[in-house]
């Protein structure tokens, strides 16, 4: 977890100086796979801070990441999340929505590279759980 | 079994919290905190946007660095020598005189690029280490060495944000032959539009820009490199003619660049 804590600091400076891709919201999708109640403060926060940086009204990161993790919780509640295809399809769904609501440009380029990135996390989440066991 | 937490009461919180706080941004509440906070993270950041525009893949070739930079000193070369041989046409007419403008130019760093793709797409936007405490306004134009980078399209109390001249800009624009047309901004390449046909464009001319600046001083300066042109859309039928330009300026690899903030 620390390490995930530490990856998504690291991603948020990044993301706002490198390049404008939603991949806190993809770090926040794996986050979502602990379903505890911090993952929303996590979400506000770096709303926040993703805000100041970008020059958009502050809170309007935080309610669109936040509403998407309470979809993501409603969803596991019925059906299991821990699965390639939900990863695949919640990342580019999700990036493509937060790329149209906040006015970015090249939507699809920038959605199927969100979702590359959750397939590869994916991918190394669950080799790292193997290797565990 | 992992017990499932009750996230319903914890996310209703932030729900509220956030709307709370979206709600006094639109009203201009929270611009104090803001721009502290901006300042913060910035310092931050910057050392982030430096170490990534010195990174073997992302940063350029370093010849391919020399000969855009020889581009734009010849640039600006045609310019001076246009603007010179003007002043001399003034002068000899003596009923006209030809007052040179200097202009006052503020030195910002460039923080962040928004919307930047490596190669794949261009900055739309710039963020500046500048902002209302520099006297920066909205509609100054930022500059690189008599290049136009962009406008300021929004200002905090430590920062500024340019969009730059590629991104959705419109403005009227002058060829080194004398054509007028109007730019507009596509993303990563700029239409000249509404040129007449009767006016010659011709691949690599240098586009420059119109005076635009009101009294105060603010706004585009004239004879500034907008880009060069790549293609021609010239239709006999057609009113107007319309070519592509492409500027002379890699955004991605600008660190510091000018505001015009007046003239002396």
């Amino acid at each position: 977890m620390k390490f995930f804590l530490a990856l998504t600091f690291l991603i948020v400076i990044l993301s706002l100086f490198v390049a404008s891709w939603p991949i806190v919201l993809v770090l926040l999708i794996f986050l979502a796979f602990e379903r505890k109640t911090w993952i929303f403060f996590l979400a506000f926060f770096g709303g926040i801070i993703l805000d100041l940086m970008l020059f958009r009204f502050l809170g309007a990161t935080s309610l669109f990441l936040a509403a998407f993790i309470f979809l993501i919780f409603l969803y596991e509640n019925k059906f299991e999340i821990y699965t390639l295809p939900f990863v695949l399809i919640v990342s580019f769904v999700g990036s493509a929505l937060y790329l149209v609501i906040f006015g970015y440009n090249y939507i699809f380029q920038q959605a199927i590279v969100s979702s590359i990135i959750a397939v590869l996390l994916f991918a190394l989440c669950k080799n790292l759980q193997h290797k565990k066991v | 079994m992992q017990r499932k937490e009750n996230f319903l009461p914890v996310f209703l919180l932030v729900f509220i919290v956030s709307a709370g706080i979206l709600g006094l941004s639109f009203l201009g509440k929270t611009r104090g905190i803001e721009g502290f906070l901006q300042r913060i993270s910035y310092s931050i950041g910057g050392s982030a946007s430096g170490i990534f525009q010195n990174l073997p893949l992302i940063s350029q070739n370093e010849t391919i660095k020399k000969l855009q930079e020889e581009n734009l000193l010849l640039a600006s070369k045609i310019i001076d020598r246009q603007r010179l041989e003007r002043e001399n046409q003034a002068l000899l007419d003596q009923f006209q005189t030809a007052k040179p403008k200097s202009y006052i130019l503020l030195p910002a760093k460039v923080l962040g690029m928004l919307n930047f793709i490596p190669n794949i797409s261009n900055p739309s936007s710039l963020i500046l280490d500048k902002g209302e405490t520099d006297g920066i306004k909205v509609g100054d134009a930022v500059v690189f060495k008599n290049n136009l980078v962009g406008k300021v399209t929004k200002v905090t109390v430590y920062l500024s944000r340019v969009d730059v001249v590629n991104n959705s800009s419109s403005f009227t624009a002058r060829t080194e032959k004398g054509g007028l047309g109007l730019i507009k901004g596509l993303g990563d390449l700029m239409i000249l539009d509404n040129v007449l046909l009767s006016d010659a464009l011709s691949k690599d001319d240098i586009v420059m820009t119109m005076p635009n600046q009101n009294i105060d001083g603010a706004g585009v300066p004239s004879d500034l490199v907008v880009g060069e042109i790549i293609s021609i859309d010239k239709n006999p039928s057609a009113v107007f003619q319309r070519a592509e330009v492409k500027s002379l300026l890699n955004f991605s690899s600008l660190s510091t660049v000018f505001i015009v903030t007046g003239i002396k």
